[in-house]
């Protein structure tokens, strides 16, 4: 079975050309059906970056890809492929939802940070089973966490209706009572904008500073790039897999929460738009190196929030914005733009020359 | 409340069908080495490009035979990532997979103006197989009502794979450059061409799996359709370390497990519980596979006679 994932270093220029093959193939799409890429393209810059709603959308859309990014970015590091970031996502996500509705009386000093920590604790135990199946079962941890995903998507909207559904009338969407206002992210105004961002930048300085000052970082690294030399050089494999990922986990348990406590305000069953595919499309554009995390992470933000507005003022569909970050991905891995026509021109070159 | 009869069969044929197919596929593409691990992708474009084609040509063969290209597509691009740029397996294998369900939603908005589901009597269903003759024996009766001609070439192609790997000239191509790939090219076998094939054969049985699925179990595409299943085809390619036989024994597994969810919804168990239940059983299975006991049963007395 070759499904081992290795982390390995992505060259600035293979990156810059995926981008740009990723807009032009996305381009594509967009005379595909029927749209004027002008009009396309000014939407989606407008909608992101032309006015200060547009920023602040395209902020609060940053916060929660680079949480996930950071996430996915910690797993690859340590040559895991956390596929389940979204299952750790809810699950974080409605343990920190609990704490905020059910846990009354703390002053918003204690009980965010409480929130905060059970959403961590739930995404590492979920992010547990596959990590210890990975490594004391050999079984495929990209399957297992898949699976796991769909599991907690459905045990969280089981929970959600079964015992914790909200008291108000809410139609037919299954949510949570709203959490107490101790366990809200203090906001900007009105503004989506949420704390979050913050901790977001927070964890993009500890993980750099982690993994390129501390000896458990380098550890972890290693381990990703060469696990046979890591091995060879003492350092237990094994347990730097199990703990990337339950850390990949509570980064993830830590999204779920700030998500609820920055922005949505109370668990609603299958919230999630796939942020935990988005974090990973974040981390492998960012080549999982913290600074990179931080810019892809502003970029899927540029590009969802413009989406958004694309889709409410020209009807083109959001899903094309996924289309774009899924083709740049699709080349970023590459080693080289071994294109056909270039191929058959360099022979022939090579054939003049000899 | 729920009863043991005979009539499950039905169900487990239909919805074991999707997985089986999808999986065949997948024995080519990992006994040659590829590492595909695309076919949730390549099932849910297959699905795609089936209703659309059936939808406009209001014939079921043009149908599955879009969605056969569709799957090939999908698979032709995931090898001209993987096998002529050199991507790494997993990056390309989940960016495609990504990429198709981005790119089925956009066009069926695009397209057909709807988001969500499409269901239209436009679109021509697979043909049900409705045998008179044996209309009145008993058990046998559930093979042959209401099944689609899929099903029955899903279990031809288990005989026809484990001819083709075991028996032929090409089969022996395909395993060596799965196992040593510079053995093969020393003694003259093309790997690249090989494993081309390869993806291609993965690519039709996928997009025959997506049309079973959205012709023949449903007559509808909805988005993200496939919901995992590709993915619980790989993991009965992993488990049965990509044999035919091993394949078909996981796939009627995970189609008994389905099958009992499915009517378990009739009653009163929440429905979002019972929706766990193949994804739970694939772990499960993951889990409790005989050889991975064995070795930790080793590993425990190995680990006993050491301490003590």
């Amino acid at each position: 079975m070759n499904f081992e994932f290795r982390q390995r270093k992505i060259k600035p220029s293979i990156i810059a050309a995926s981008i740009l093959i990723g807009l032009v193939l996305g381009t594509g799409f967009v005379l595909l059906g029927g749209f004027n890429v002008f009009t396309v393209y000014s939407y989606l810059i407008k909608g992101s970056l032309g006015s200060l709603p547009a920023l602040t959308s395209s902020v609060r859309w940053s916060t929660i890809f680079l949480l996930c990014g950071i996430a996915s970015g910690i797993a690859f590091k340590g040559g895991m492929f956390n596929m389940g970031t979204e299952g750790q996502l809810y699950v974080g996500a409605l343990s920190a939802t609990l704490v905020g509705v059910y846990v009354k009386g703390l002053p918003a000093i204690v009980h965010i940070p409480l929130c905060i920590m059970t959403g961590m604790l739930a995404g590492a135990i979920w992010a547990a089973v596959p990590a210890v199946l990975r490594v004391y079962w050999n079984t495929n941890e990209i399957v297992v966490t898949l699976m796991m995903n769909y599991i907690a998507i459905n045990l969280t909207s089981f929970l959600v209706k079964e015992y914790f559904l909200t008291t108000g009338i809410f139609g037919d969407s299954l949510t949570t009572d709203e959490l107490l206002a101790s366990a809200r992210f203090p906001g900007f105004g009105n503004s989506p904008v949420s704390f979050g961002f913050l901790l977001g930048i927070v964890l993009v300085i500890l993980f750099i500073l982690f993994f390129e000052k501390t000896k458990k970082g380098f550890e972890i690294k290693v381990s990703g790039f060469n696990p046979e030399f890591a091995k060879y050089s003492g350092i237990s494999v094994n347990r730097v897999r199990i703990s990337v990922m339950l850390l990949s986990g509570a980064i993830a348990g830590l999204a779920g929460a700030a998500e609820i406590m920055g922005v949505q305000g109370r668990f609603l069953s299958g919230f999630s738009p796939d942020f935990g595919t988005s974090g990973m499309l974040v981390a492998l554009l960012g080549n999982s190196s913290g600074l990179g995390i931080f810019i892809s992470a502003l970029f899927m933000g540029i590009l969802k929030a413009g989406s958004l507005t694309l889709e409410r003022s020209a009807g083109v569909s959001r899903a094309l914005a996924v289309v774009i970050q899924a083709l740049i991905i699709c080349f970023i891995s590459v080693k080289t733009f071994n294109l056909p026509f270039k191929l058959k021109k360099t022979h022939k070159e090579g054939g003049e020359e000899g | 409340m729920i009863t043991i009869s005979a009539s499950i069969i039905s169900p487990i044929l239909r919805v074991m069908t999707p997985i089986l197919l999808c999986a065949l596929g997948g024995v080519y593409s990992e006994r040659s080495g590829t590492g595909n691990i695309t076919y949730e992708g390549s099932m849910l474009m297959g699905a795609f490009t089936g209703v659309v084609g059936s939808y406009f040509t209001g014939s079921a063969l043009v149908g599955v035979l879009c969605a056969v290209a569709g799957g090939v597509l999908v698979n032709l691009f995931y090898g001209l990532l993987r096998l002529r740029m050199g991507g790494d397996n997993v990056v390309c294998g989940f960016a495609v997979n990504s990429f198709c369900v981005g790119v089925t939603t956009y066009l069926l908005r695009t397209i057909f103006k709807i988001s969500g589901t499409l269901a239209d009597p436009r679109i021509q269903g697979l043909y049900k197989v409705r045998l008179k003759a044996v209309k009145n024996i008993p058990v046998i009766k559930y093979f042959f009502t209401n099944q689609t001609l899929l099903v029955y070439l899903a279990f031809i192609l288990v005989i026809v794979t484990s001819i083709v790997l075991k028996k032929t000239k090409f089969g022996m191509n395909i395993r060596a450059c799965g196992e040593k790939p510079m053995a093969a090219a020393a003694v003259g076998v093309n790997v690249n061409k090989t494993r081309w094939l390869c993806i291609i054969i993965t690519g039709v049985l996928c997009g025959l799996g997506g049309a079973q699925m959205a012709l023949g179990n449903l007559t509808q595409f909805s988005e993200n359709m496939t919901g995992g299943r590709g993915f619980i085809a790989l993991a009965a390619v992993i488990l049965s370390k990509a044999t035919p036989s091993g394949v078909l024994c996981t796939a009627l597994l995970f189609g008994v497990a389905e099958a009992y969810a499915n009517l378990l919804q009739l009653t009163s168990i929440s429905s979002y519980l019972i929706m766990m239940i193949p994804y739970v059983a694939v772990i499960l299975i993951l889990v409790l596979q005989p050889a991975r006991l064995k070795e930790l049963w080793t590993r425990w007395k190995i680990y006993r006679n050491k301490t003590m």
